[in-house]
């Protein structure tokens, strides 16, 4: 693989790899860092990565990088309310879209905030798959093939994922008092 | 209490799939069950508006726009560390590429190494079975000998056996008779010794017998 050949790959896999560090980290620095390392030891690996199998490969990588740094700091899954930035303030400051307009924010915000909170406080592990189904739009197989599990345990994973998040949605409204939805 | 436990045994049921009919992914009869379900319990209904909720959000999380520097960054790293060619690389360009005189000068000067390894180990290949077979012909010659030895009786084998043998009783004989004349020396000069011993006691004691006693009887 040339220098130039694998620039096109940075270029193409970059955003996908960052949005995983992102969602796992909760932080866009840490994440801006683990994605760089991650296309480092791309390079430094490059005679093992396959043109199939590279996202594989670079969603792994980066995926065991954050576990690691989650362990290594202690990271704390839900952000306390100190955080000068919150990790919604973030999503929404570095987010593609449009600021919502002040109805939308009237009507969903608290409940879209919760949801995000509530994504923020699963475990690592079902964070990353979920991530991977749902904003990286990858299949079962295509998940299984990065997280090294079966098909029917990716899915299955998954659906556990959601009815956690459910559990965190129901306690965090019952804590803010929130009106049903 | 039976019909309390049924009811919570439904819901419980009908909670545990709820994501998957949400998503759509329940089969017709069970998503029939489901439905059927939720039209009577308002527990299970607040459930599945959580789970609809979790689903639009999760459907429609926002991509954070990923810092531009990342890019700019890792290709630096790239354009400090560029790929080190490995010797099989570099060989196998030397084929592909034709951007540079050089390029074909070595081009060719490996063609004529490659040709001439190649001549030479065909070389010695011819050589090796040159060799094979004057053996052959050396070791058909012997047998065709041996074969001539056999039928005249005497074989080559033995011939030099007995060649051997001949050389070994040779040595023996000539290390024997040595030892021989060595021992009749002795013996000749131990029996001087005797003689004198006796020649000196008998004329010592009966000087007139001594010399009687040694003549024979027939000139007595």
């Amino acid at each position: 693989m040339t220098e130039d050949e694998f620039v096109l790959l940075v270029r193409k896999h970059q955003d996908q790899v960052y949005w995983h560090a992102f969602y796992l980290l909760k932080n866009s620095e840490d994440a801006k860092d683990m994605t760089q390392e991650t296309f480092i030891k791309a390079w430094q690996h490059r005679t093992k990565l396959r043109q199939k199998t590279v996202r594989a490969w670079l969603l792994k990588c980066v995926q065991n990088l954050c576990f690691n740094m989650l362990k290594r700091q202690k990271f704390q899954v839900q952000l306390s309310e100190e955080d000068d930035e919150t990790f919604e303030m973030l999503l929404h400051k570095n987010t593609h879209k449009s600021i919502p307009t002040p109805d939308e924010i009237s009507i969903k915000k608290e409940t879209k905030q919760l949801v995000h909170q509530a994504i923020g406080e699963l475990p690592p592990e079902m964070r990353s798959i979920v991530i991977m189904r749902e904003l990286d739009e990858m299949s079962y197989k295509e998940i299984a093939k990065v997280t090294k599990q079966s098909e029917n345990t990716v899915k299955s994973t998954i659906f556990r994922a959601r009815k956690k998040l459910r559990e965190i949605l129901k306690r965090l409204m019952e804590e803010t008092d929130e009106p049903e939805i | 209490m039976n019909q309390k436990s049924k009811l919570h045994k439904t819901c419980l049921d009908c909670q545990n799939l709820l994501e998957e009919y949400v998503v759509g992914e329940l089969d017709s009869s069970t998503e029939s069950k489901i439905v059927s379900h939720l039209k009577t319990c308002n527990t299970c209904q607040h459930e599945l508006r959580l789970a609809q909720a979790i689903n639009t959000e999760l459907r429609d999380l926002p991509k954070p726009q990923t810092p531009p520097d990342i890019l700019t960054e890792v290709t630096a790293y790239v354009k400090s560390h560029p790929a080190k060619r490995g010797w099989l690389h570099r060989f196998l360009n030397i084929f592909t590429s034709w951007d540079h005189p050089r390029t074909v000068i070595l081009r060719f000067s490996t063609l004529a190494c490659l040709v001439g390894i190649i001549l030479f180990g065909v070389h010695q290949n011819h050589k090796k079975v040159i060799a094979e077979q004057a053996m052959n012909d050396f070791n058909y010659a012997v047998s065709k000998i041996q074969y001539a030895f056999n039928k005249t009786g005497i074989g080559v084998n033995d011939s030099f056996a007995s060649l051997k043998i001949n050389e070994a009783s040779r040595r023996a004989f000539r290390s024997t008779t040595t030892a021989t004349s060595n021992v009749a020396t002795a013996i000749d000069r131990s029996l001087g010794i005797l003689d004198k011993l006796t020649g000196n006691v008998s004329n010592s004691t009966n000087p007139q017998n001594s010399d009687s006693s040694l003549q024979p009887t027939g000139m007595q």
